[in-house]
């Protein structure tokens, strides 16, 4: 990996000033390395062709080399047209000891003449002599200060798809480093792969992909090189805030010259390794910027029953092995989901297999594949059941639900349903054989509330009670009242209705002599009908004064019944009703009988008196 | 700007005569549509407008129950209960969301009077206890006027010893309604709310942790001071808690 990087960006540093037709061999290599540093030699010759016979190396242990690379360079000045070719013969190094050593020159051989390099001289120091810091200045060997801005010269970014994603749904972030033109190595990044609050997949699974590109910001050019990419499925809902990461790295920072002017002329003068070879291997740290994310929950309303956590977008597909079989033979239904999000999160969809059916633990296989854009795939669930009874059934539909953050709403995806026709098979042995009838509890599947009343019903005022008010006590009194008033009603009444009869009664005996003084003056006038009225409005109108009974209620039949009642004795009874009956029948016989008057009066007075006297005793 | 500002009126009007059987069918169809915090804000508009029924408690309850919010249904499902103890759908779902919380309390035996006592006491709401006793009271008084103004001796036994039945039966209802309405009228039942919960031996935080409980439980209020409230739940255990961790039925 760090090779790729470093080779590329060194690449970028061989275009050297070479005079066309003069053969050159120049040779460039770091003048400091620390023991144990890994580095380049390199020999470059302005011509194609040619013997190259390196230089004997035993100071330093080669690795690898020479490795050939070849660049070809045209150019067009003042219309002429030139082209110059570059070779190149890179060994890589590693130093082992420390001191002062020299490479003996190289030298190539074209069309026959022989040229050499110069010697290169390099120095070893040990490892610690090279200072370690974080970003900012450092001090190279010759103690010169010199300001290794690696904050802008390198640096790592982290990026974030989607900064307010719903609960579940895939987030891709990733890191990016870039330099500008400064040669890392080293890259330490193992603990980008963290990610608390996340289920996380990671995007890139093979290093190599790491492919570096180039970019320009604010006019620098940079390459940069994505480090490490991860799909990433929030679990809970709320602010998640992912922490800066550290990475470490080895930076191979120029340490002669102080040149900040970035003169494209002067820099690929003084970049020439000729001129310029002293690189320093920092060991430097750096800090992405923190992730903030803004999680939203999913929506309460409208969630589906079946809902079980699955954020992307999916669809379903199911097919059934065999829809017509035997009982004891088993039937496969083999569901794919397929989509991207979170699909390694979403549970076993429920098949609603008849109670009959004896079902087993489905087989999950997955094919997931993680791309730059996330994750996507299929999970594949294959159910078996055992259908345990011949009959006609019905499986499925199964639904996923899921929710669709890039709509915001649950949606409900279903299989078809499968009919499933089975024949009763042979009996296999295994079979139970049952004597009468099998009889089985009723299997409850689910519980739930009972569903809202509707419809209009009564409101009441809160908290409002009868109890205790003074309606309430009214309502008691009200009773009381109403029989107090009835009672009184009813005693005043009686006393009055007593009054009259006691008033009647007193009166009865006057009233009576009343009738019987205008009777006589009819007898003696001879006005018989008359006297006879009289007579008998006077018995009558007695009898009914005195033991207060209404007239309506007094009749020949009745009579003696209720002067019994009064203790009226049997004889004096027997009297007034044959005297009554004697003035009905004088009242309609014919022919006058002034003595026959005479004696109905006389009795009428007698009998009177008598019933008077029998009452006081 | 007139016609503007009578427009903005006109929809104050509207909305504030937007009576409450509007707000409660609204309710219902948004719960239908399983809207359901769109419901919860209508049934609880109605509420706050001071009004209440057992139909509409239950139907509040529903939708924090599909909501997840248990405490808050119980609660609901429990006013309902007060106002038609005799509902058989309110009774149900209450089991079902007590089926459901964290805290299993296995109540007392009471003995067997006080049980039919309490059972009698909760078959009906404290309105028709309160309808009954007046009833009640004056069949009493029936009964003594038969007896002190008929002059009919067989009526007049009759009504003696109904009388005294109505005496004995007037007397339970009273008191039954009087210790209904003390119950009911103090708010001495509550629903804990806080997810979790440690009673106190004292009305402080400083007082020694004695047990847990959870939320959806039901308590019962002996005292409050100071904002502690002294509760006993259902096993017979009590001690102190925070009053803002419950909600009082």
């Amino acid at each position: 990996m760090k090779n790729i990087l470093l080779s590329a960006i060194m690449m970028m540093m061989f275009i050297t000033g070479i005079h066309a037709d003069e053969v050159r061999l120049t040779a460039s290599a770091r003048s400091v390395v620390s023991v144990g540093d890994r580095f380049q030699l390199t020999y470059t010759v302005n011509t194609k062709g040619g013997q190259f016979s390196g230089p004997e190396i035993s100071d330093f242990r080669v690795l690898s080399g020479p490795n050939i690379s070849t660049s070809q360079n045209y150019q067009v000045i003042n219309g002429k047209m030139s082209a110059s070719t570059t070779v190149s013969y890179i060994y890589y190094l590693q130093a082992f000891k420390n001191g002062s050593f020299e490479i003996p020159p190289a030298s190539i051989e074209v069309n026959g003449a022989k040229i050499k390099s110069k010697a290169v001289s390099i120095e070893v120091v040990q490892s610690n002599t090279v200072p370690k810091t974080k970003q900012g200045a450092q001090t190279n060997n010759n103690g010169q200060a010199e300001a290794v801005n690696t904050g802008d010269d390198v640096f790592l970014k982290a990026y974030v798809s989607n900064r307010n994603p719903y609960q579940g749904e895939q987030v891709v972030v990733s890191y990016k480093i870039f330099t500008a033109n400064v040669p890392i190595s080293d890259i330490d990044i193992e603990n980008l792969a963290s990610f608390p609050g996340f289920w996380a997949t990671n995007l890139i699974t093979d290093r190599q992909q790491i492919e570096p590109k180039q970019e320009v910001i604010d006019g620098t050019e940079y390459l940069t090189g994505e480090l490490y990419k991860a799909a990433l499925f929030p679990q809970k809902s709320g602010e998640i805030n992912i922490a800066a990461k550290k990475l470490n790295c080895t930076a191979q920072v120029r340490t002669q010259g102080n040149r900040k002017a970035r003169d494209p002329f002067f820099d690929s003068f003084f970049d020439d390794p000729f001129f310029n070879n002293q690189y320093q291997n920092v060991r430097i740290e750096m800090e992405s910027n923190p992730i903030k994310l803004n999680v939203k929950p999913l929506p309460i309303d409208k969630k589906p029953a079946g809902f079980s956590g699955a954020v992307g977008r999916f669809s379903i597909r199911a097919s059934i092995d065999n829809a017509n079989l035997l009982t004891n033979d088993a039937v496969t239904i083999k569901l794919i989901i397929s989509g991207s999000g979170n699909l390694e999160l979403i549970n076993t969809p429920e098949i609603n297999w008849p109670p009959d059916f004896e079902t087993y633990e489905p087989k999950i296989t997955k094919n997931i594949k993680t791309t730059a854009s996330g994750v996507s795939g299929s999970r594949t669930f294959e159910f078996l059941a055992i259908p345990r009874s011949a009959g006609d059934f019905s499986v499925g539909p199964i639904e996923l639900s899921y929710f669709d953050p890039a709509t915001g709403k649950y949606k409900t995806v279903s299989s078809e349903k499968f009919e499933i026709h089975v024949e009763k098979g042979e009996q296999s042995s295994n079979s139970v054989t049952y004597s009468g009838i099998a009889q089985e509890d009723i299997m409850y599947l689910g519980q739930d509330i009972r569903y809202i009343k509707t419809g209009t019903f009564v409101l009441s005022n809160k908290g409002q009670y009868l109890f205790a008010t003074p309606l309430y006590y009214m309502l008691l009194a009200a009773p009381v009242v109403m029989l107090a008033l009835l009672s009184l009603l009813i005693i005043n009444s009686r006393k009055k209705k007593s009054n009259v009869a006691l008033v009647r009664n007193r009166k009865a005996t006057k009233v009576a002599r009343k009738n019987l003084k205008i009777a006589n003056q009819f007898l003696k006038s001879q006005q018989r009908e008359e006297f006879y009225t009289e007579v008998s409005r006077a018995l009558w109108g007695y009898l009914s004064d005195k033991f207060n009974i209404p007239l309506s209620d007094l009749s020949m039949d009745t009579i003696r019944e209720r002067l019994s009642e009064k203790n009226v004795s049997e004889e004096s009874i027997d009297t007034f009703i044959e005297g009554l009956n004697k003035c009905e029948f004088a009242r309609f016989a014919p022919g006058e009988s002034t003595n026959l008057m005479n004696e109905i009066y006389q009795e009428a007075i007698m009998f009177i008196s008598r019933i008077e006297s029998e009452l006081k005793s | 700007m007139k016609k503007i500002i009578s427009i903005i009126c006109a929809a104050i009007l509207s909305i504030s005569l937007m009576g409450q059987q509007e707000l409660i069918s609204s309710g219902d169809s948004a719960y239908k549509q399983e809207l359901y915090t769109e419901a919860i804000t209508q049934y609880e508009t109605v509420l706050e407008q001071g009004y209440e029924s057992a139909e509409l408690y239950y139907n509040l309850g529903n939708a924090y129950f599909n909501i997840n919010n248990l405490p808050a249904a119980i609660l609901n499902y429990e006013r309902a209960r007060v106002l038609a103890p005799g509902d058989a759908d309110i009774q149900f779902n209450l089991k079902i969301a007590n089926s459901m919380i964290t805290d299993k309390i296995e109540a007392v035996p009471e003995i067997f009077y006080v049980r039919w006592w309490k059972s009698l006491r909760n078959s009906i709401n404290l309105h028709s206890w309160t309808i009954s006793s007046i009833t009640v009271f004056a069949l009493l008084l029936l009964c003594a006027g038969l007896f002190f103004l008929t002059r009919n001796m067989f009526l007049r036994k009759i009504a003696f010893w109904t009388g005294i039945v109505f005496v004995l039966l007037s007397l339970a209802v009273f008191s039954m309604t009087y210790t209904k309405y003390d119950m009911q009228s103090k708010h001495l039942e509550a629903i804990v709310f806080d997810p979790t919960i440690t009673i106190k031996s004292s009305p402080n935080q400083l007082g020694k942790d004695l047990f847990v409980i959870h939320e959806g439980t039901k308590v019962y209020i002996i005292e409050e001071i100071n904002d502690w409230c002294n509760i006993v739940i259902a096993n017979g255990s009590d001690g102190w808690l925070p009053s803002s961790s419950i909600k009082r039925i």
